[in-house]
Parts: structure tokens; C-alpha cells; sequence
């Protein structure tokens, strides 16, 4: 086993990149029965939250786990090591839990989370690397570098790593970028949505992977059913972004949030009672995102074991 | 002294008010909001308290014993719908738990919730 590494990215905010992370994540393992980690490298920690729920993110950091002690060990100069910074149990859903409880582990989700100290200790570090001269791009070839060696111990253990990027630029996020293996992209189906994919798209094409378009799988996310978001949506399939792979679009759902909003860290649900009637929709996120790894020889041994 | 076309105001205001109050009674959650944009503090009881709790207000709003008040008179079935529709618990975290344990659950899970989002 070595893990597939997906950045999680978008330029443009609010497109879901977060909801999409974990949606991933709970259906990779529930019906695929993968091992995953969600490594969240946004400050706004909102995947971790998702995950653990805010006082789970609290009490991780306190525990020494978190990002942003993955970049306090870059800024010491310490060796790279990303293991002792993960949560082992991210899991919400009950069968996973279930399984694990009677030694018939056949699907996990660990998280590496993030914390709003975070941006503090990017902020730090960009002082820090900027006063000796460094430049952004080589803070972010440095960064890459330590997240290369970090993971390296983590590819054995683990069927895919999700990185859940922030909406922008930072030297922290093109560390993330550059070490993805393959790209989901969320996006509206709105124009300035569009915008957001139209400038992600050349900037990563042009400065971290070439054939960008060959390894994107792109999601329509919070999508309303109007004329107008119809339109749009045939235009970015069909037009715009006709060469990306396309997974299912996901409607603006109340369950959704909610699926979202754990309501405590010791709180577990069965994946039907958990995404209710969005459910097959995320199946369908988890299957054609699979598809889309055999077909792009990323990974050709995944296998549905639960419907 | 009245006039002709008082009378007739008079005759529609009537009619006006006892829509409203028809529709107040009619309307639970309506007749919440309305008692709350006048100030005054009234507990439901039972099935209406199970429809107009909100468990992560009355967290903020209300002591423990208050909190524990509104739930007092509700149902095993009650309790668990309070729970499942403010995103308080699963039907799994819920299985098998009795009334106390779940107001236990609501209070500490309301507790948490509110403090995470409260400024």
C-alpha cells in the first residue's frame, strides 16, 4: 500500500472544499473500506471541526496533535515527522466503529487537524524565513520538502491522504499542492465561482503540475436547481472545464449541514442515518472518484465492500 | 358617540384580532415568538415544549435546573426528538438511554455547542 495524496483546492472560498474533504472521506471508507487521513491545512479548521467537532480540536492541540505542529517542527529545524501529530480516531460512523470494536477494522478515517493557531505560526515562520532573505516560493519548496520526508512513513500505513486546502496562496498551501499526487476540485455553479477554478487552474498548471487537467476530478457542489445554475453547470462540464473528470453534483441539502455538525466527539451515526437522503449522492462521489484513480493508474486496487 | 363608519372600524378590529387570535392558538411557534418579542417568560409544557425548545438557547439563557425544567414534562419519545432535530444526538447515541440520561446528554452536548458558538 502507498497512499494517493489529494489536494482538496480551490482559489475561491465557500465552494465546499471542506463538506467535500469529509464527505470523501466517510465514503472512501464506509464503502470502499480504505484507510484514510484527512490532514487539514487550513487555518480555519473547518474539516477538522467537521471531523472531531471544535472542543475535539482543542483538546488535540493540547494533546500536541495538529498542522500546526508539523510547522513549528519545520521552524525548529527539527526532522521531519508527520505520525505523532495525528488523531488515530476521526471516525463518526457507526458500522466503521462497530467493525473496529470487534477487530474487523475494514475502513478508518484518522485526521491530522488544524488549528487557529495555525496562521499564526504561518504568519511566524513567513517573518521568520523572509527576514533571512527567503522568498515565498522557497519558503514553499522548503515546506514541501519537510511534508515530503514528513509522509513519507505515513504512504505504507494508509489508502489515501486528504489534504483539505485553504482558499488562497500561501507558502503552506503550494507545500500542499506540490506534493499532491492528484487534484478534487469543488466549485459553484456560478460565475464567480467559475473565476476561482478558471484562475486555480492556470496558476497550478503553470507553476506546480503541467498536466494539471489530467489529474483533476472536479465536484459541483451546493448546487440549487435553478435555470440559471443549470446553465452555468452544462457550461463548466461542457465547455469550460470539458476535460476534468466530473463526480456527481451535490445539492444544497439541510442534511448535508447537519451531517456536518457532529453533535459531540463521542457521537457515532450509521452512514444511512448520518447523510439520510444525500446518501447515494455521496456513494456516488466515492465511486466515480475511484473510477476516476483507475482510470488515471493512480490506484487500480480499490474495491467496494459495503453498498 | 359612535358614527356609522366607527362601528364598522370598530367591527373589523374585532374581526382582525380574532384571527390573530385564532391563528396564535392555532400556531404554536408563532405565539413563542410573539410572548418572547414582548418580554414575558412563559414554559411550555409537554408536546409544545417538545415543538419551540431550543436546547443550545436555553443553554445560554437558562441555568441547569431551568434547562432540566423545560425537558421535565416531556416523553422518552419527546426527548429523543428534541435531540435528533437540534443535531443534539444520533438515534444511535440514543439507543437504549432513559429520560434522565438523555436530558444529561442535552445538557452537556447544549452546553458544548452553545459555548463553541457564542461570542
Amino acid at each position: 500500500m502507498s497512499a494517493t495524496i489529494v489536494a482538496i483546492a480551490n482559489l475561491k472560498g465557500g465552494v465546499g472544499k471542506s463538506t467535500t474533504t469529509v464527505m470523501l472521506a466517510d465514503s472512501l471508507a464506509y464503502h470502499f473500506g480504505l484507510n484514510v487521513l484527512v490532514l487539514d491545512l487550513d487555518a480555519q479548521a473547518n474539516s477538522s471541526q467537521m471531523l472531531l467537532t471544535e472542543q475535539g480540536v482543542h483538546a488535540a492541540s493540547e494533546q500536541g496533535k495538529g498542522t500546526h505542529h508539523l510547522l513549528g517542527q519545520f521552524l525548529d529545524g527539527r526532522k521531519a515527522m508527520a505520525g505523532p501529530f495525528i488523531m488515530p480516531n476521526a471516525v463518526s460512523i457507526e458500522e466503521l466503529r462497530v467493525a473496529e470494536m470487534k477487530s474487523e477494522r475494514l475502513g478508518w478515517i484518522s485526521a491530522l487537524p488544524a488549528h487557529p493557531q495555525l496562521r499564526l505560526d504561518e504568519l511566524a515562520l513567513e517573518e521568520e524565513w523572509y527576514s533571512r532573505t527567503g522568498t515565498p516560493t522557497t519558503l514553499s519548496e522548503a515546506l514541501a520538502r519537510h511534508f515530503e520526508n514528513g509522509f513519507a512513513d505515513l504512504l505504507p500505513l494508509y489508502d489515501v491522504i486528504l489534504l483539505d486546502c485553504p482558499p488562497h496562496l500561501s507558502p503552506l498551501s503550494r507545500a500542499g499542492l506540490a506534493v499532491a499526487d492528484v487534484f478534487v476540485i469543488p466549485t459553484l455553479a456560478d460565475a464567480v465561482s467559475s473565476w476561482g477554478t478558471k484562475q486555480f487552474m492556470t496558476w497550478v498548471g503553470e507553476n506546480v503540475r503541467a498536466d494539471l487537467v489530467n489529474r483533476s476530478f472536479s465536484v459541483i457542489t451546493r448546487f440549487k436547481n435553478t435555470n440559471y445554475a443549470r446553465q452555468m453547470r452544462s457550461e463548466l462540464q461542457n465547455v469550460y472545464l470539458k476535460d476534468l473528470w466530473f463526480g456527481p453534483t451535490i445539492t444544497e441539502s439541510v442534511q448535508v449541514l447537519a451531517a456536518m455538525d457532529r453533535p459531540a466527539a463521542d457521537s457515532y451515526d450509521t452512514f444511512r442515518g448520518k447523510y439520510g437522503k444525500m446518501r447515494g449522492d455521496v456513494r456516488v462521489l466515492a465511486e466515480e472518484f475511484v473510477k476516476f484513480l483507475h482510470a488515471r493508474k493512480w490506484n487500480e486496487n480499490f474495491q467496494q465492500v459495503r453498498a | 358617540m359612535l358614527g356609522e363608519d366607527d362601528q364598522d372600524a370598530f367591527t373589523r378590529l374585532d374581526k382582525f384580532f380574532e384571527e390573530l387570535r385564532l391563528e396564535i392558538r392555532a400556531n404554536p411557534d408563532l405565539a413563542a415568538r410573539l410572548v418572547r418579542a414582548i418580554g414575558a417568560e412563559v414554559t411550555f409544557e409537554g408536546a409544545l415544549a417538545a415543538k419551540l425548545v431550543n436546547p443550545r438557547e436555553l443553554a445560554i439563557t437558562s441555568d441547569e435546573a431551568g434547562f432540566r425544567a423545560a425537558f421535565a414534562a416531556m416523553t422518552l419519545s419527546e426527548i429523543k426528538t428534541v435531540l435528533k432535530a437540534h443535531n443534539l444526538a444520533s438515534v444511535v447515541d440514543m439507543k437504549g438511554l432513559k429520560e434522565a440520561d438523555l436530558v444529561d446528554m442535552a445538557y452537556a452536548r447544549a452546553v458544548a455547542k452553545a459555548a463553541e458558538r457564542n461570542i
